[in-house]
């Protein structure tokens, strides 16, 4: 009685595979990377010369005696958003 | 904020920078970069090593969402040192033969880098929560010392609704938090033998997610619809040193 239960509860702890729904390979990837590729236009916020980090900045600002334009926001300190 | 109060800001706050006397423009006595970011993950930014740009946005869809969240887009960073970059390429170049992308790689970029992130900010997935992957790389063939690499695999994501116990442990309550994803991968790369770096990445993840997190910004579409990840190589340009979004479950110190 035991041995069908725990074959049962093993299978209903199996991982169910939910179709992707998409199928990539040689044929579609060109065209894969073109749909999430940037547009032009969503890119044109890499133009501001951004600094990974305030430091970089403000060393560079102090030696070319530039003001540092820091943009804050509250959020992950990743800053993924 | 509207790009025209940003830009009157920023013109207001040049202004007043050049009224200032240059003594008081430059900033003085500075700490060394080193100092200021000995507690910060950009100082591990692996300069030598593999640097990803990793791109999500949503695919097309009956359904297509109107507004900002139809055309909406996110970008993170996956990062690999110079030893663990070579997890993509396989032991030996002999064309065809194929070989498992090691586990650490595939958990890495589907734990935490596969996340739904398109509309906001979101949390990784738990090792336990990668229920099923494979991932394969193979050397299609080599010319001029650069082999031309191909990945193939899929990934299953899945985070199960669990018990969570509030601070009065007598009203402990299900997790609303159900999520996941289910992809496809496929990609191509070069790797330069000679110098033992890439010069070509290319990876598509595409498929399946669902679920929400608080500030994913889901609540209206938690069902299962279509999103894909490109992963690309990132270029040394400041912009492209931001840390992976979840530096913490790295593990570098």
């Amino acid at each position: 009685m035991i041995a069908p239960l725990i074959a049962s509860l093993s299978v209903a702890l199996q991982p169910v595979r939910v179709d992707p729904g998409v199928e990539l390979g040689e044929k579609n990837f060109s065209q894969m990377v073109a749909w999430l590729s940037p547009r032009p236009e969503e890119e044109e916020w890499t133009k501001t010369g951004w600094r990974a980090t305030l430091w970089s900045a403000v060393e560079e600002a102090a030696i070319s005696d530039k003001p540092v334009l820091l943009w804050v926001m509250n959020g992950h300190p990743g800053g993924c958003t | 904020m509207s790009a025209k109060a940003a830009l009157e800001v920023m013109r207001k706050g040049l202004q007043q920078y050049r009224a200032l006397p240059k003594s008081r423009r430059i900033a003085q006595n500075l700490v060394s970069r080193a100092e200021a970011q000995s507690n910060r993950f950009e100082r591990l930014h692996p300069k030598d090593g593999l640097v990803l740009r990793v791109l999500s946005r949503d695919l097309p869809r009956e359904d297509q969402v109107r507004g900002w969240r139809g055309k909406a887009f996110n970008l993170d960073y996956a990062w690999f040192t110079n030893f663990e970059q070579r997890w993509w390429i396989p032991d030996n170049f002999a064309p065809g033969l194929v070989q498992n992308v090691p586990e650490l790689a595939t958990r890495r970029l589907a734990r935490l880098h596969f996340t739904d992130n398109v509309r906001g900010q979101t949390l990784p997935f738990s090792n336990d929560e990668m229920r099923a992957f494979r991932l394969t790389t193979k050397c299609l063939s080599v010319q001029d010392g650069v082999a031309e690499i191909e990945w193939q695999g899929w990934v299953l994501i899945d985070r199960r609704p669990s018990w969570a116990l509030d601070d009065d442990r007598w009203t402990a309550k299900p997790s609303a938090e159900i999520r996941g994803l289910s992809l496809n991968l496929y990609g191509r790369g070069k790797w330069d033998i000679a110098k033992g770096r890439f010069t070509k990445f290319e990876m598509i993840a595409a498929g399946k997610r669902w679920g929400i997190t608080a500030f994913n910004g889901r609540r209206d579409d938690s069902l299962m619809n279509p999103l894909g990840f490109l992963l690309t190589l990132a270029d040394d340009s400041p912009l492209n040193q931001v840390p992976p979004a979840h530096w913490r479950e790295y593990g570098w110190r």
